[in-house]
């Protein structure tokens, strides 16, 4: 496998920003006049109290809330040494190597550089970060928790003396300043005051999720300039193949039927029996983010999600982890063993009994052990939306949580296990929908074929 | 495809374990390969709905129904429509094998043993049998470096020594045992002075390589259905994502070389329709199975080699050794076991794989088979004459207590024992079918007359009753020697570096080179050797 | 293993049935057509020779059918068991009477006898079968090979809803169906007590062939 390809949302994607930001009265600055003078003046950095140790512990759990690492790290890669392709139409941005060495990383930013970076998207030359930096989430972070950043960044991160490749992006995206006109126009998160330890509870829970977990960056609706739409907060959003679904407490639409310790134990373990499990970017959320919070921050977060004004679905009409039941018809079966060159495609119950039943039973229950999640009773499933059921087909699950390893091969034509065509897939995700979820929808091998591509 | 434009650095007969992983070594060095493989292009899921819907379950030739052009055996039935055994002992050569992209690890137990280091000296260690070419320390690097490729779980040397010296750690944990297992293991230990050992498996104890965890499903022979079992079309895909040519379907019936006889200008194979192609390369590897192998150096026989390429020891398809199976089933009188939860092939029995004895009779190892057995327990009570309730609560207490023993007793290399073509069964493409001459070597019928008293030993200590002994011998798939390995030409086919004796550009990478068979099963071996060509290989090109 | 929701597929074709009841009209349609698209579906036109077999196949006996009717009577009394699936059944009947010219006959002659008398035990039935006609003893065997290991006429009517898996659910799963996660194995399975029951009918040879 190559490098392993963030899907980040659309906000790059779309052809209305483009359009815009190609017809904005952009100041074509030359970046590298800007970059080589601020690199020069840039002072050394301030050296914040390294034996501070609650202000490194508050750094260090703050660096966990905002899930930095799953940007900046690549698989098997050194933490926070950045190279993480992220996946956009423009090209990949890559993202860059945040440790603290001075030549390749941070080492250099003085706390304010790095406070400008971090809630305000510019960088210590002066240039403007991709908006992939949610920095519009971050802004919303306390002075006090941007300091323990700081500070931990500097003395508990093993600095990398490796420089990730540049993000190379095609015009208008290439022109860095054009970002500035973009965060005109984008809302972003007001700034919190004080300790945010001391927060009650619902404070503390609206401030993990937006300032720190920015969940709204994937699960809330972008207007056409690709700002979120903050009346359809948490309402659902398109990512580049999967869909960060409505998690609003809409019991039809949302997640309204889970109780509040489902949202814990789901955040803390990516799965909860009969109702979903994460993959994709939300799988990795999980791994590097809210399976580390507190218990404490875990249910102010789950509280949090929990009062967040309902909002119906547009095509989720009932809840999504309601479908479904065991397929308990006996398997009577009239054929003899075919040629092995004989690869014709099979019927649907055939393709579902000889790629997933082994593994989640014939009767789509999943194992005993819930290693294996049940086909019905799942989100995935369940939703009339397919897309996630058609990314998780071909990408698989790959999602660590301490000792515990989720993992499912893909069927993409990069699995070692076993490839399916279009065909083959969209065949699968009918039966399966029809079977285990709320009815199929009539997914065509054309429609696999794009996520394919994503 | 213009044929005449068939050409690559190396060129490599088989696509199995051996052909495809020195594909994937040579192509990630940046020398050109193009495979050959005379079977299709397959799918794991259309083998899956094939074993579900085969009667024979057992049959682990029988979810694989050959193509015309590159017939394997359909079954282990003597007579046989593809290999067609003879001699006192026919029936204990009658091996299978699969002919398709992949190769016959798509139907093993993942059984990835070392070999001992005096397998490698049997000659001169107990005056049996030959010395191999190359020494255990010669290949303990790619012993390693086809355990990290194909995913090997073992156990910890510290703890269980396997008598192989390791310089590194299994890559994975070793896999925990079944119930029926652990029972086992405490048994031998606590009333006889053997061990069990957990065998090291090409199985994942944990996701590896982008497969799955194993779940058990019982059915590393004939298909593991979620691939955490390796194969060779894994490296046949990591070959080919890296850009090695694979051909399916092109069955190689000829190997050219030069006016001296001295270097391998071409092979020339023929697709389905007969149509003929020639592919050149500066480097060719035969990796094509024990059997296929000799069989293709005989059929190449030209005026300039009159009894085949390789060939003038005249040890070409002589040598074919086995291990060969002594097997009980019978009927525990102690606790319920239930066999058949998690994967076939757990646990061994070692000690017989070495000692002095082995001057006089042959080394084996016992397997306890972790064989589901409900399907056997219900044909039993069946033919006994049950019905109703009390077929249910029989079926049970069979499928609960039956205990199936077998070994891998080791074979000796005899030139009598020998591979020729038949001279008129054909297959579609007009290619002579393979006949193999079998007597057991009296030192592997010692060694299985000691297995059956152990057996013996063992069904009493069990309490065992309704033992029912597979008559005779069978074979345990794994032919080697029909390309025999050592240092003198005239007695050998290949070195010790597998490279033929009378072709300096040719290779041979199969169990067909081993001098001696030992007791572990053979494919990790396959595979160590192999991975040795290519590093030759990378070696001679890279230099050139 | 313990029994829970998780192992529901393998509830016994006995529990299927009285679950299936609800929506039996719409199963009446599909199955009248069952057997011919999954034929279809399985044959290749690019296999060398089209498969005889699995063509002749496509055509299963309806469960409406009489002589269904009594292969079931005489199947729920070989078994002891009250229900029993009748599309099973179906397949079944009419793979067991494609095994022979005479099963036919031999179903209908052995329906006689049940019906003609008071049998407590499937054993009872066998014996009394076999001492009538020897032959109907190769007939039961049919009959039992068929529900409990799911083969019939040398070939699979059912895999995993074979009945030698249905009581055997609680210790082991059928093989490629394993639902217990990875290292189930490791855990202890339940304890079978010495059967005492009786064979029924005379014993026939049986080898383990090698595999």
């Amino acid at each position: 496998m190559p490098d392993i390809f963030k899907t980040f949302r659309s906000f790059l994607i779309a052809g209305s920003v483009l359009g815009a930001l190609y017809g904005a009265p952009v100041q074509a600055a030359d970046e590298k006049t800007a970059d080589s003078k601020a690199a020069e003046a840039a002072p050394p950095p301030a050296t914040p109290a390294a034996d501070d140790e609650a202000l490194l512990k508050r750094g260090a759990d703050v660096a966990i809330a905002a899930d930095c690492m799953a940007c900046h790290t690549t698989k098997n890669g050194k933490p926070f040494a950045g190279g993480l392709k992220i996946a956009t139409p423009m090209g990949n941005v890559i993202s860059t190597n945040i440790t603290p060495d001075p030549e390749h990383g941070i080492g250099k930013y003085t706390e304010t550089q790095f406070d400008e970076a971090v809630r305000h998207g510019i960088r210590a030359d002066g240039a403007n970060l991709y908006p992939v930096m949610p920095y519009v989430s971050y802004a919303g972070m306390t002075d006090q928790d941007m300091k323990a950043l700081y500070a931990w960044f500097m003395h508990r991160v093993q600095p990398v003396a490796t420089t990730p490749p540049e993000t190379a992006l095609t015009f208008p995206a290439n022109v860095r300043s054009a970002m500035k006109v973009w965060n005109l126009l984008a809302a972003s998160e007001t700034p919190e005051t004080g300790d945010s330890m001391t927060f009650d509870s619902l404070r503390r829970g609206k401030y993990l999720a937006n300032a720190l977990e920015h969940c709204g960056t994937c699960h809330t609706p972008r207007n056409f300039m690709l700002g979120e739409k903050t009346d359809r907060y948490l309402g659902g959003g398109q990512l580049a193949g999967w869909y960060a679904p409505n998690i609003t407490s809409s019991e039809t639409g949302g997640i309204g039927d889970w109780s509040e310790d489902d949202l814990v134990a789901y955040l803390k373990t990516g799965r909860v029996h009969g109702r979903a499990q994460a993959a994709g970017s939300m799988g990795e959320v999980v791994s590097f983010s809210t399976s580390k919070l507190s218990d404490t921050d875990l249910h102010a977060l789950a509280a949090y999600i929990k009062q967040v004004p309902a909002l119906d679905d547009e095509v989720d009409h009932k809840a999504r982890d309601s479908f479904g039941q065991p397929m308990n018809d006996p398997d009577i079966r009239t054929a003899v063993p075919k040629r092995i060159d004989n690869l014709d495609q099979m019927s649907a119950l055939q393709i579902f009994d000889d790629n997933c039943a082994a593994c989640h039973g014939r009767n789509g229950a999943g194992t005993t052990d819930r290693a294996v999640p049940s086909l019905f009773s799942n989100s995935v499933v369940g939703s009339a939306r397919p897309d996630n059921l058609i990314m998780v087909i071909l990408n698989g699950v790959d999602r660590k949580v301490g000792d515990h390893h989720a993992f499912m091969h893909g069927f993409n034509d990069q699995s070692q296990v076993e490839r399916l065509s279009d065909a083959e897939i969209a065949s699968l995700v009918n039966f399966l929908m029809e079977k285990f979820g709320s009815g199929s929808v009539n997914v065509t091998a054309e429609k696999v074929a794009e996520f394919r591509k994503q | 495809m213009s044929s005449e434009n068939l050409s690559a650095d190396v060129v490599i007969v088989g696509s199995g374990v051996a052909g495809s992983s020195i594909a994937n070594e040579l192509v990630r060095a940046g020398i050109s390969v193009i495979v050959l493989e005379a079977g299709p292009r397959v799918d794991r899921q259309h083998f899956v709905e094939n074993f579900r819907n085969l009667e024979n379950k057992p049959s682990y030739q029988g979810p694989f129904p050959s193509v015309p052009w590159a017939p394997h055996p359909p079954d282990q039935q003597t007579p046989n429509e593809y290999l067609h055994t003879s001699g006192p002992d026919a029936e204990a050569y009658q091996q299978v094998y699969l002919r398709m992209i992949g190769g016959t690890t798509w139907h093993w137990a993942g059984c990835a043993w070392r070999y001992l280091p005096s397998d490698f000296e049997l000659k001169s260690r107990y005056g049996q049998g030959r010395d191999w070419a190359l020494k255990y320390d010669d290949l303990e690097p790619f012993y390693y470096q086809a355990e990290v490729m194909m995913g090997v779980c073992g156990p910890d040397p510290a703890v269980e020594d396997l008598g192989s010296p390791r310089r590194q750690p299994y890559p994975m944990d070793a896999l925990p045992i079944s119930y029926a297992a652990q029972q086992f293991r405490k048994l031998i230990d606590e009333k006889t002075p053997w061990r069990v050992v957990h065998e090291p498996q090409a199985r994942n104890t944990r996701p590896y390589a982008n497969r799955p965890t194993c779940e058990g499903h019982n059915n590393c022979m004939p298909i593991c259905p979620i691939g955490a079992m390796y194969n060779g079309s894994y490296s046949v895909y990591d070959a080919e994502a890296a850009g090695a040519t694979f051909i399916p379907n092109a069955v190689v019936y000829k190997i050219e070389r030069d006016e001296a006889n001295k270097l391998v200008t071409a092979v020339h194979y023929l697709d389905p329709d007969k149509g003929s192609h020639r592919v050149t390369g500066k480097y060719f590897v035969i990796a094509a199975h024990c059997i296929e192998t000799a069989k293709l150096l005989l059929v190449s026989a030209d005026d300039k080699s009159p009894t085949g390429v390789a060939n003038s020891s005249d040890q070409v398809g002589r040598n074919m050794m086995d291990h060969t199976g002594v097997q009980v089933t019978f009927i525990s009188g102690d606790k319920a076991l239930w066999p058949g939860r998690g994967p076939l092939e757990t646990n061994v029995i070692d000690n017989f794989r070495d000692g002095d004895w082995r001057n006089e009779r042959g080394a084996y190892l016992v397997h306890m088979v972790d064989d589901n057995q409900v399907d056997l327990a219900t044909q039993m009570a069946i033919a006994k004459g049950y019905v109703g309730r009390e077929l249910e609560e029989r079926i049970r207490y069979l499928a609960a207590h039956t205990v199936r023993l077998f070994s891998h007793n080791e074979a000796l290399p005899d030139p009598n024992n020998r591979l020729t073509l038949n001279k008129t069964r054909k297959d579609a493409l007009g290619i002579p079918h393979p006949d193999v001459y079998y007597k057991l070597p009296e030192y592997t019928v010692r060694s299985c007359e000691h297995t059956r008293k152990v057996f013996r030993e063992l069904i009493g200590l069990m309490h065992g009753t309704d033992e029912q002994w597979t008559p005779g011998y069978f074979p345990q798939d794994h032919p080697s020697g029909s390309t025999i390995m050592g240092v003198d030409p005239k007695d050998s086919v290949v070195d010790g570096h597998c490279r033929t004796h009378n072709h300096e550009n040719l290779f041979i990478a199969s169990s067909s080179v081993f001098s001696t068979v030992g007791t572990g099963n053979i494919t990790l071996t396959v595979a160590a050797l192999a991975l040795r060509v290519a590093d030759t290989l990378k070696k001679e090109l890279n230099h050139a | 293993m313990a029994e829970n929701s998780s192992s529901l597929w393998m509830v016994s074709p006995n529990r299927m049935r009285l679950s299936r009841l609800l929506r039996m009209s719409r199963r009446d349609v599909l199955l009248g057509g069952m057997g011919t698209i999954a034929a279809g579906g399985l044959v290749s036109a690019r296999a060398s020779e089209p498969d005889a077999q699995a063509q002749a196949q496509a055509q299963l006996l309806s469960i409406n059918d009489p002589l269904v009717k009594q292969f079931q009577d005489l199947s729920r009394r070989l078994t002891d068991r009250d229900t029993l699936n009748e599309w099973i059944g179906a397949a079944l009947c009419t793979n067991i009477v494609q095994s022979g010219e005479k099963r036919k006959g031999q179903i209908q002659a052995l329906h006689a006898l049940l019906e003609g008398g008071q049998f407590a035990s499937a054993s009872d039935f066998a014996r009394a079968a076999e001492k009538q006609d020897p032959a109907f003893k190769d007939l039961i065997h049919d009959i039992m090979a068929g529900w409990y290991r799911g083969v019939a006429n040398g070939k699979v009517v059912v895999y995993r809803s074979a009945l030698m898996f249905d009581i055997t659910r609680d210790a082991v799963y059928p093989k490629t169906y394993a639902a217990g996660g990875p290292f189930y194995w490791t855990s202890k399975p339940p304890e079978v007590d010495p059967p005492k029951g009786r064979p029924a009918l005379s014993s026939s040879k049986f080898v383990v062939e090698p595999t």
